[in-house]
């Protein structure tokens, strides 16, 4: 009974092929528009998330001067800087397994007749893992580079396009604020994400050391303490904070961001709950929308298959078969609507990825809920017009002679 | 069998209730063949719609089987549609997007029987009825007498004991419609009542009984010796 009255509506859907997509296009565009939203927020998440726990970040304590977090633009005169000697400072603490810091300025950048202004970022020899970039020629400065004090320096890919018409630069001289530094290497960012990868377009790498001495008026603002396995990370950050604020005379000046980071976490959480809903709303809207104009046309369906239905009803179908035919018909209509959206939805997620390396992903549950929701959109938006295909009397069907 | 008493039937149309049935008793016993006769308008149609259990009287009582028809839900009136009687209309009233086998099958579908056994009691219906090879065609593929053989197959299915026929030969050229004539009468003798609404006298000739009807009534009701 259940086959014979699935292939009885497939047969009257494939009768008309156009009408039958049309009426699935609204389902199948709600549906596919939920699906590249779901991915985007999903996908950003697990990016914040990684960034979170990334093991380096879960072995660093950061420290901030507090200004630079507070509500409100930063008051340039106001923020703290960090001096020499608090990292000595640090350094001394049991359980520190070291202390660095990482500069970032804009400054100058001339070679030949070219010159650009750049993002300079100093810090030490593992930078690459902390700024996302690789170096693709050339090497990364070392330990002894930066105890050395060398004039040495990385650019990246698209600046040693823009000074020296080529992606191989390794070798040449730059000058950073007048100052000369060797290229020893080239850079290309990692950084999957639109927009940091745009900060990485014209950068410049270089030793910490070097940074302090050709531009020693920057000032230090973020203090980098790798922690030895098995510290407690945030005793030991309360701790560092509070020697730090003891020797600068300021009960509130610096913080740790790593503990601002996990405050962040609990954000990110609560935005993707706010835009999960808000997204679920509009996605709800979309498919009360598709829904209405599947109950449009098998209501027309329902008006033309009069006859049809009183033949039926002639041969012994009862109201509950006309109603579970058109029911079935509704309900299969907008589960393939809603099946080519997923279907659709994961193709654009596959063209997101493919052209941004943001890491969108569909869900399981998001491609199964959408299908399942289609599903009882059909049934509720078939259940009037089905309604009344069996509320038809026989004879007014079979009359038309 | 089937027993009419005093039974009215009023439609209300725009233009004041229409009485098509105007009090009709008439009493069909089992294995009878019957034709129902009148001009265009007497009422022909609807008093096979009630005998059908297509539709219920405005007013009067209606047995079919023993049991009146008025107590009956929607869900008993269709069941006893699907198993006790087989309809034949002038414009066969074919599902056209299904091949002949198909229409055959359907009131098997709604009894119930699995997809085997409808297959092979449709096939051998049409086997029958001298269309095994015609199977697989579309109505549309058909010519009129094939198709009204094809709509009698579908009335057999479920084997009912009473075979409503209104004007069966109406949209068929006469020879055609003899065979289709001698196709019910034969089964008939095999034991099915069977009723044909015509007004056509030469079909109706051919029943041993005509009833014929005048603006919702009775007006004669004639038992005869059996012509052709
Ligand atoms: N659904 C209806 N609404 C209003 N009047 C109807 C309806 N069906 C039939 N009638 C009227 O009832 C009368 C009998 O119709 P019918 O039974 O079809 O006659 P016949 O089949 O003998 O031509 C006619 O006058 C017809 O106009
Ligand atoms: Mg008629």
């Amino acid at each position: 009974m259940m086959g014979e009255m699935v292939r009885a509506a497939w047969a009257s859907l494939t009768a008309h092929k156009l009408r039958s997509f049309l009426t699935m296009l609204g389902i199948l565009i709600g549906v596919g528009a939920i699906m590249v939203i779901v991915a985007l927020g999903v996908g950003g998440q697990a990016a914040v998330i990684s960034l979170i726990e990334s093991q380096r970040l879960q072995r660093t304590i950061q420290i901030i001067p507090t200004e630079l977090v507070r509500p409100g633009l930063p008051q340039p005169g106001q923020v703290l800087a960090f001096v020499p000697d608090d990292f000595a400072t640090v350094r001394q603490f049991r359980g520190v397994a070291r202390v660095y810091y990482t500069l970032y300025g804009e400054a100058n950048v001339a070679a030949g007749r070219h010159s650009v202004n750049v993002t300079v970022e100093a810090g030490p020899s593992f930078l690459p893992d902390i700024a996302h970039f690789v170096v693709t020629e050339g090497r990364m400065y070392t330990d002894v580079d930066v105890a050395a004090h060398r004039p040495v320096t990385l650019i990246s890919q698209p600046l040693a396009v823009t000074l020296f018409g080529t992606p191989h630069a390794t070798g040449r001289v730059i000058r950073l604020g007048g100052h000369p530094l060797e290229v020893i290497g080239v850079t290309a960012s990692t950084q999957a994400n639109l927009l940091t990868g745009l900060f990485g377009a014209n950068a410049v790498y270089l030793p910490g050391t070097t940074c302090r001495d050709l531009f020693p008026w920057w000032s230090i603002t973020e203090m980098d303490v790798e922690v030895q396995p098995g510290v407690d990370k945030q005793d030991l950050a309360r701790r560092i904070v509070l020697a730090l604020n003891i020797a600068h005379h300021d009960p509130d000046g610096f913080a740790d961001s790593t503990g601002l980071l996990a405050g962040l976490e609990h954000t990110v959480g609560a935005v993707t709950t706010v835009l999960t809903l808000v997204v679920g709303a509009i996605a709800g809207i979309a498919l009360v929308v598709g829904g209405v104009g599947v109950m449009n046309i098998m209501l027309v369906s329902v008006a033309e298959r009069t006859q049809e239905i009183g033949i039926r009803m002639a041969l012994g179908a009862t109201r509950r078969h006309i109603l579970q035919q058109f029911l079935l018909e509704s309900v299969i209509v907008t589960t393939i609507g809603g099946g080519l959206g997923v279907l659709c939805g994961a193709a654009g997620v596959i063209g997101v990825r493919a052209v941004t390396h943001f890491p969108a992903a569909v869900p399981w549950w998001a491609a199964a809920g959408s299908v399942v929701f289609s599903a009882a959109v059909g049934f509720l938006s078939g259940l009037y017009p089905a309604r009344q295909a069996a509320r038809l009397h026989p004879i007014d069907a079979i009359r038309n002679e | 069998m089937m027993a009419l008493r005093g039974v009215w039937k009023t439609y209300h149309g725009p233009a004041g209730p229409v009485h098509a049935l105007r009090g009709i008793d008439l009493t069909i016993g089992q294995g009878e063949f019957v034709a129902i006769m009148g001009p265009s308008g007497s009422g022909k149609s609807t008093l096979m719609h009630i005998l059908g259990c297509l539709d219920v009287p405005s007013r009067g009582e209606y047995v079919f089987r023993g049991r009146p028809v008025h107590g009956m839900s929607h869900a008993e009136l269709a069941a006893v549609r699907n198993r006790e009687i087989g309809f034949v209309f002038q414009n066969f009233h074919l599902l056209p997007r299904l091949s002949a086998l198909r229409n055959v099958e359907l009131p098997m579908v709604y009894a119930g029987v699995d997809r085997r056994s409808r297959r092979a009691r449709a096939l051998a219906l049409l086997k029958e009825m001298g269309l095994a090879d015609r199977a697989d065609h579309l109505p549309s593929e058909l010519s009129g007498g094939q198709r009204q053989r094809v709509a009698i197959a579908r009335a057999l299915a479920n084997r009912p004991s009473l075979i409503l026929a209104d004007e069966p030969t109406g949209a068929l050229d006469s020879a055609t419609g003899r065979d289709v004539l001698q196709l019910l009468a034969s089964l008939n003798r095999e034991g099915v009542t069977l009723v044909i609404i015509t007004h056509d006298e030469q079909v109706g000739r051919m029943a041993p009984r005509m009833v014929r009807l005048l603006d919702g009534r009775v007006v004669s009701d004639e038992r005869q010796v059996q012509g052709g």
